[in-house]
């Protein structure tokens, strides 16, 4: 258990109050048996939570593998949190490398998995009779299915199909799906990368094109290139999205290439999708530009709430960094931490469900670490390594939070993958007291 | 009032018609055949940049190289002509036409990709902790074999106005080429302005990640399979991901007719290129033909364009926070030295008159540039 529980900056009249700390609890460990029976021996940083108790972490593990590497699965803890400590009442296996489906595919490739809070499950698999990836989503523990494959019909009744080249996607509210790939138009004549919105998990009339390649960056003058990370959320329709840009009016001697490359934020609506509803977060300016938003590419994913408030860190140059809540600067490398540490990078931020924003700083050039929570006006740390947390009394060396999504539940309990001084990896838990 | 037969007279570029032996679209016109142009390899980095990541200093970087060759573009086609000559009107009808649009193309690619940085401890790589995700490597990729497949699929799937499909290497440069046509046999005998009209198009794009693996893990590619395994293995249990290929895009509009037969000497032409009652009507002026012809030429005009683009796009990305990505695009055509130009052009095919069969390939003779298609009113 632990909770560092110091705060910086003045209180916050009228935003939603910070926890006054959490108990951790290490609810699956490095060493430990995988539903099948393997021994875990890896644990990616990927582990999310949802409002049903429900937790999803990677895993890998060598059973039966006689190539290199790791066979790598999804996997489900059920976790009851009404009593005094979590109960885990159900652990399965989602899908794991290897994996024989009844239509006599075999799982190639487990990629990055999404949960939703009615507990739908998203994966990107490879199979071993297919070239390209696919999406497939698992309905309140049903079958996996395929939803987006290569040569999938795009939605909206507009022409044109999935290319070979699938990005992110993110499962939300009502198993709305986000999906980037790229695609390619009726007859194949145009292609691009585009944002596409599926709702409920279906590609047909519904779903459509947020944006694409070749579409100008709200309020600038640049293009966009690529699609990168990028979050939904249903309550209110809100969306942010990360993308890499060049300008639109090129010099004719300029290079193409990375030296004019800029990642911008967007954000929108899927509600709302007339002319000039989607809004530039950030774009970094050129010397001469003027600009009224914060400064700086967004390497990092950026987050949206429940409640539309969005998070993003970015790079104000190659060393230099920010975290930036709803465009407001919480905290800067070269600024101090609660605990009063020189903050030297930050990880990945995640948004709660009530707005509260949480993020790793790096402090001491790398050295340690401190988790912290923010709603906008103050800044408290709840989580340190050189902890020391769970039974065994082992020392907490890494959080690795904020590498995925949907870290936080509703009642605010969040999930990490721990690393410890003895050599183990953990699903962690932090429930608030 | 003389009148001649023309029997059955087959004017093509071979023999079938093969593009490679086809006729070229555009200047600089070649002798013979739809001519190789090779491009000088490119490279170009599209990535390179050094940055603070979690708690270490990382570095991303993705150079590719490019190699072109391509035959064409051009067109090949085979028909018979057969019909009479009567005073000063030529009357023939079209039979038999095959015809293909298009061009072949070798495809060789390489990339380098550098990417530095931590996940978080990954013990298992070592058997010992260690915090760096380290790729250096290198790979050169036949674009053709890999992505082959993937296009196929495509095209069975949509009626994408191309015919792909993988031909014999275009010179020992490459170890497999792509053939992109288009062309139906009949078409011309059956339209009504006298016009083959064809359009071979598509723009896909393609990630050869997973391809590679794949191929990697099929023992496809003996030497670079170790090296895709090995990153592989990092990407897949560190959550992380490479995606790079090309977005080739292609266009080759092309509308092609007879504006003019030569029997011997005798020039006839048609002023409105239509078809009369489904032949091709030419009148000639001047003092009418006096003899059994012995040899027609006939001049074929075109008009075409032509784009072929050949996209790369990359990105790298870590786990669900991290994510870098580029693109670039390179003019294939103009960096193999084929400028498109839309006038109309043209080129001469013969042969003996009534002989149903053709040796040696094309005999063309490049007419020159029609300065514009009113010339023949």
């Amino acid at each position: 258990m632990s909770s560092c529980g110091l705060d910086s900056g003045s209180s916050g009249g009228g935003s939603a109050p910070l926890p006054n700390g959490y108990r951790y609890y290490r609810l699956f460990t490095t060493g430990d048996p995988l539903p099948n029976g393997a021994e875990a021996l890896f644990l990616p940083g990927a582990v999310r939570i949802n409002d049903l108790g429900e937790i999803i972490f990677h895993a890998g593990d060598r059973q039966g593998l006689t190539r290199e590497g790791l066979a790598m699965g999804v996997y489900e803890l059920l976790a009851d949190f009404s009593g005094e400590r979590p109960r885990l009442q159900q652990f399965r296996q989602v899908v794991r490398q290897g994996d024989l489906f009844a239509n006599g595919k075999e799982v190639l490739t487990v990629g990055l998995a999404g949960l939703n809070h009615h507990g739908t499950i998203a994966c990107k698999l490879q199979m071993n009779n297919q070239r390209t990836e696919s999406i497939y989503l698992e309905r309140q523990h049903g079958l996996l299915e395929p939803v987006v494959e290569y040569l999938t019909p795009l939605p909206g009744n507009s022409g044109g199909r999935f290319s070979a080249s699938l990005g992110n996607f993110d499962i939300y509210h009502n198993d709305d799906l986000m999906v980037s790939s790229h695609y390619f138009s009726e007859d194949a004549e145009e292609a691009g990368e585009g944002l596409f919105h599926l709702p409920g998990g279906q590609v047909d009339g519904s779903g459509r094109l947020l944006l694409s390649s070749g579409d100008m960056v709200p309020d600038s003058a640049h293009v966009i290139d690529r699609v990168g990370l990028f979050e939904g959320e249903g309550l209110t329709g809100s969306y942010v999205v990360q993308v890499h840009t060049s300008p639109a009016y090129q010099d004719a001697q300029a290079d193409s290439s990375s030296s004019t490359s800029r990642t911008a934020v967007i954000t929108g609506n899927v509600r709302d999708t007339g002319p000039g509803s989607q809004k530039l977060l950030g774009l970094p300016r050129t010397a001469g530009e003027k600009s009224a938003i914060v400064d700086g590419n967004t390497y990092y994913a950026p987050r949206v709430g429940d409640n539309g408030s969005t998070a993003r860190v970015i790079h104000l140059s190659n060393d230099d960094m920010a975290l930036l809540y709803n465009d407001r600067v919480l905290a800067a490398t070269g600024g101090r931490t609660p605990r009063g540490r020189t903050i030297s990078s930050f990880g990945g931020p995640v948004v709660g469900p009530d707005g509260l924003v949480y993020c790793v700083a790096f402090t001491d050039d790398g050295a340690a670490e401190e988790l912290l929570v923010s709603n906008g006006a103050q800044v408290r740390s709840v989580l340190c390594s050189g902890d020391r947390l769970g039974a065994s009394g082992a020392r907490l060396l890494t959080i690795a939070f904020g590498l995925t999504r949907d870290q936080v539940d509703g009642e605010g309990r969040l999930v990490f993958i721990g690393e410890f001084d003895d050599h183990t990896l953990s699903v962690m838990a932090g429930v608030p007291v | 009032m003389a009148k001649y037969d023309i029997n059955t007279t087959m004017i093509a570029t071979s023999d079938p018609p093969s593009l490679c032996d086809g006729l070229a679209l555009f200047p600089p016109f070649p002798t013979i055949g739809a001519g190789l142009s090779l491009g000088s390899e490119k490279r170009a980095k599209l990535l390179d940049h050094g940055f603070r990541y979690l708690a270490v200093r990382a570095a991303a970087s993705f150079e590719y190289g490019a190699f072109f060759g391509v035959c064409g573009p051009g067109y090949a086609v085979k028909f018979n002509l057969e019909g009479e000559v009567e005073d000063f009107e030529l009357s023939l009808s079209i039979k038999d036409d095959e015809f293909v649009g298009g061009f072949g193309c070798g495809m060789n690619f390489g990339v380098k990709i550098g990417l530095t940085g931590a996940v978080y401890k990954v013990h298992w790589l070592s058997g010992s902790w260690s915090s760096e995700l380290n790729i250096d490597a290198s790979i050169e990729l036949d674009l053709v074999e890999l992505a082959i497949d993937i296009l196929l699929e495509a095209i069975e799937a949509e009626s994408i106005k191309a015919a792909v499909e993988k031909a014999a290497p275009l010179t020992g440069a490459f170890t497999s080429s792509l053939s992109i046509v288009d062309g139906e046999e009949g078409e011309w005998a059956a339209s009504e302005d006298g016009k083959v009209t064809i359009n071979p198009m598509f723009d896909i794009p393609i990630n050869l990640w997973p391809v590679l693996v794949l191929a990697s893990q099929a023992g496809d590619e003996a030497g670079i399979g170790i090296i895709v395994l090995g990153i592989n293995a990092v990407l897949n249990a560190t959550l992380s991901g490479i995606g790079f290929g090309p977005q080739i895009g292609v266009g080759i509009p092309l509308n092609l007719g007879i504006s003019k037969v030569t029997l011997d000497d005798k020039e006839y032409t048609n002023p409105t290129d239509d078809l009369t009652n489904g032949k091709w009507v030419g009148i000639s002026t001047g003092i009418d033909l006096d003899h059994e012809p012995t040899e027609m030429k006939v001049e074929l005009t075109h008009t075409a364009g032509f784009s072929f683009s050949f996209g790369v796009f990359v990105s790298l990305q870590l786990l669900e926070v991290f994510h870098i990505g580029a693109s670039d695009k390179l003019a294939v055509a103009e960096w193999l030295d084929i400028i498109p130009q839309i006038r109309p052009f043209s080129h001469t095919l013969s042969n003996t008159v009534g002989q149903d069969y053709v040796a040696g390939g094309a005999r063309d003779v490049f007419t020159g540039p029609k300065k514009v298609a009113v010339e023949f009113a």
